[in-house]
């Protein structure tokens, strides 16, 4: 979050000011990379530039705060992951879209890793392990720092839908980390 | 009964019976989860990993993940550049006419919006650096204590004059009608506006200037009805004189530098005042689609 100097960086950036820029890259690229690494892992820096350009040329004609800004980034981010998944798909030598699916190596690899640094990647890894939408809903609420309206809008759902998905996500979570298995008696 | 029947036994139970379903989250929960204000140890025990989990999502950025910034900024920088040499040389001169009627508005609702303290330096840079390249474009008043732009004074018509105060300029302050009436500047804003035409309104004016109409009328949406009514006739003594704010010989951009005015920064919204509501939901769509 850039807090209340956004509306002030914002106006820096869109006339061309470097550092400006550079405090919106700050903000946001670590955002990006991590939403990449569950919807798109095999790409998520190329995505990351691609989504940056987009921003480039567009943040001139943005208007609004700092929520609605980060709601159009990842507009745009979704954007990347949904035409990547295209090319993905026409290329039959490569391996299928996999978002969100990836499946555990061992059952416990994930928790364990959770369970002993609790790495943002570990964690990361643990989600991309839910169902697609579960995890993206999950991903956009949490790291995005979306609300479940710009959530919901962003992909094209509705707010109850978005709860209900989130909800479930984090219920699958519970189960395959369950307390018994990381925590013991908290 | 192993653990794995018992816990599917109650799955299909009611789930918001905490009794029968230790999983059960209502939607408090599941917000204060979400926004990372339940941390492990308070958070219901069951949920009590997944709240670390969560934490380790939103952790603080680490140095891998930052490590491309400068090559990154400078992939942009580069991209931005070539992109604003390729806008200048698009540029057709009735684009830039238009645009310099736009920031010939601007300044002259700069000047008297109280934005002209940008001449005592008392605004953040970008503003004053927005107000100095408008007025340099007009061809009039330089702010007196602002950094001169380079060969901006040769540029100017009237070279050797002493610049005259910035509200002199365009904006004729005090020649505003009856309270309640709409100032010249609000009206020559206005004539850029609808100067517009069809889903190009709005775009032509700068987030600054735009900002003022929507100020003006209440909102965004009003602004059409709003400048419509100002450039109907009244009886204000006035009237007329601020639809003529800009004499031929004051146009910018006719033997101009092209990029004059069509490259330059927009002016920045960075006094912060203006309301911050929703976001453009123009702005809201991906601007490469």
């Amino acid at each position: 979050m850039i807090g209340p100097e956004f509306p002030a960086v914002l106006g820096a950036a869109a006339s061309g000011d470097e550092e400006a820029f550079g405090r919106l890259w700050h903000d946001l690229q670590p955002r990006l990379l991590r939403y990449f690494t569950v919807a798109a892992p095999a790409a998520a820096e190329d995505l990351a530039s691609e989504t940056w350009l987009a921003v480039v040329g567009g943040i001139d004609r943005f208007r609004g705060n700092e929520p609605a800004f980060r709601a159009w980034v990842f507009t745009i981010a979704r954007h990347e992951v949904l035409d990547w998944h295209r090319r993905a798909a026409r290329r039959p030598s490569e391996d299928p879209p996999a978002t969100g699916q990836v499946e555990r190596a061992a059952p416990d690899d994930p928790a364990a890793d959770a369970l002993e640094g609790l790495s943002t990647q570990a964690a990361l890894a643990v989600v991309a392990t839910l169902p697609p939408d579960q995890a993206e809903a999950i991903v956009l609420r949490v790291v995005a720092g979306l609300g479940v309206d710009q959530v919901a809008s962003l992909m094209g759902k509705r707010p109850g839908t978005v709860r209900v998905l989130t909800h479930r996500g984090l219920r699958k979570l519970a189960q395959r980390l369950g307390p018994d298995r990381i925590w013991g008696v908290v | 009964m192993d653990t794995d029947d018992a816990s599917s036994a109650e799955m299909r139970r009611r789930p918001t019976d905490r009794d029968a379903d230790p999983l059960a989250l209502d939607d408090e929960t599941v917000e204060r989860l979400l926004s990372g204000e339940l941390p492990p140890a308070q958070a219901p025990p069951e949920y009590a990993a997944v709240a670390a989990l969560l934490a380790a999502m939103a952790a603080a950025p680490s140095q891998e993940e930052l490590a491309g910034q400068a090559a990154a900024l400078a992939e942009l920088r580069a991209v931005s550049s070539a992109r604003a040499v390729a806008i200048r040389r698009a540029a057709k001169p009735r684009r830039r006419r238009r645009v310099g009627l736009a920031a010939v508005a601007v300044a002259g609702a700069l000047a008297t919006g109280g934005v002209a303290a940008a001449a005592t330096g008392n605004l953040p840079e970008p503003v004053r650096k927005a107000t100095r390249s408008i007025l340099v474009t007009v061809g009039g008043a330089e702010p007196a204590t602002s950094d001169p732009l380079p060969g901006s004074s040769a540029r100017h018509p009237g070279g050797g004059q002493p610049p005259p105060p910035t509200g002199a300029t365009v904006g004729a302050p005090g020649t505003t009608g009856a309270a309640g009436a709409a100032s010249p500047n609000l009206k020559g804003l206005c004539h850029a506006y609808l100067a517009g035409k069809g889903a190009e309104k709005g775009k032509k004016l700068d987030a600054t200037a735009f900002q003022v109409l929507a100020r003006a009328a209440a909102g965004e949406d009003k602004i059409q009805a709003y400048c419509q009514r100002l450039q109907l006739p009244n009886p204000e003594p006035d009237d007329t004189k601020p639809k003529g704010p800009m004499p031929k010989d004051q146009e910018p951009g006719a033997s101009d530098d092209p990029g004059q005015g069509q490259g330059g920064p927009p002016p920045s919204t960075g006094a912060g005042d203006q309301s911050q509501g929703q976001g453009n939901p123009q702005a809201m769509r991906s601007p490469s689609r």
